[in-house]
């Protein structure tokens, strides 16, 4: 594993925005009364993105831009030609490149002012609670069910939110959940040969923009607020609400274009945050 | 009356494990929504379709790309 970070190229006090920063985010500063303080919160945010392709890459471009202070990125691959339709941060000279240094490299031309760290690997437990520890929410954009079975597992075990996205073929899917809710474990087995993924039913790549886009959406609300704000249930449809433990899955008809958001419910005995986890941690000791 | 992915249906079940086993859903890998909540299968066999209602259930994939 190589973890390497590159500090910001100028210690900004914490409290204010530079010049240079106030004109960056100028557009952005106008969308609210509070907009100078919404803006120092995106500043002092640590978010974690697992996974580094054709989610992660528009998600971490959008937080770049909107000014998140701090970004941990996450990815073992490397650029394959076949990515290069969706996964906007690379280009066709980089085939055969980590992904997650070309992507560091490409959001620091973009807004040198974040914090960006890089784990060109797949994590285990250890190492992904070390880069959970540092961060202070948990994005899965990740392609693999055991993947995300993981993040689910340790971002309970950490209390920190998780912000999660899914596209396979003509599918897309979102999952906000957080220690007050159901975990993604309630809702999948373990044991599913999960073979939905981009490699088997392709993908779809406007899709990914707009599933990636709805997610960078959610967490830019959820960084913004003040802890108040994002203590408390907020109704879903709200403009400011975040709608932690809903299943989001979108869908298109003669009607309605977007995604639709379920309420999840707990599975009472699931191994990762019910009565199995209880059980099982009883077994350990 | 059931509704299944916005169509009416004919089929009539207890409950949505039984339901789920009439429409030979896969063991794993399905998410089952009734009446707009998203229900865990490990619920499913207690959760009861009652005559005196209508039901609206959505059925999908999971996927997990990226």
């Amino acid at each position: 594993m190589r973890a390497k970070s590159v500090p910001p190229e100028a210690t900004q006090p914490e409290t204010t925005l530079s010049d240079t920063e106030f004109i960056r985010y100028s557009r952005s500063l106008m969308l609210a009364d509070d907009g100078d303080s919404r803006q120092l919160r995106l500043k002092h945010a640590r978010v974690l993105i697992l996974g580094v392709g054709g989610l992660g890459c528009p998600v971490a471009t959008t937080l770049v831009g909107a000014g998140v202070g701090q970004l941990t990125l996450i990815d073992s691959d490397k650029v394959e030609l076949s990515n290069l339709p969706r996964q906007s941060l690379y280009q066709t000279g980089d085939i055969g490149k980590a992904k997650a240094e070309v992507a560091a490299a490409r959001l620091r031309l973009q807004n040198p002012h974040p914090r960006l760290t890089v784990l060109q690997c797949r994590p285990d437990d250890q190492q992904l609670r070390q880069a959970i520890a540092d961060c202070d929410v948990l994005v899965d954009c990740s392609d693999n069910l055991p993947t995300r079975l993981q993040l689910n597992r340790l971002a309970r075990e950490a209390g920190k939110p998780l912000f999660a996205g899914a596209v396979s073929g003509t599918s897309a899917q979102l999952y906000l959940l957080n220690s007050q809710t159901a975990c993604y474990q309630c809702l999948v087995d373990p044991n599913w040969q999960a073979l939905q993924n981009c490699r088997t039913l392709g993908v779809d790549p406007a899709l990914a923009a707009v599933t990636a886009q709805q997610l960078a959406w959610l967490l830019l609300q959820y960084l913004q607020a003040t802890p108040a704000q994002q203590a408390s249930a907020v109704p879903v449809g709200h403009a400011n609400s975040v709608p932690f433990g809903h299943y989001g899955r979108f869908a298109a008809s003669h009607s309605q274009i977007g995604f639709h958001w379920y309420p999840l419910h707990a599975n009472p005995s699931c191994a990762c945050c019910g009565a199995g986890a209880d059980a099982a941690q009883k077994g350990a000791l | 009356m059931l509704y299944i992915n916005q169509q009416e249906s004919a089929l009539e079940a207890a409950t949505l494990a039984e339901l789920a086993e009439q429409l030979a859903l896969p063991a794993q890998g399905i998410a089952l929504v009734l009446n707009q909540q998203l229900l865990p299968r490990a619920v499913w066999a207690q959760t009861a379709l009652p005559d005196s209602t209508d039901h609206h259930i959505e059925i999908f994939q999971l996927v997990a790309g990226g």
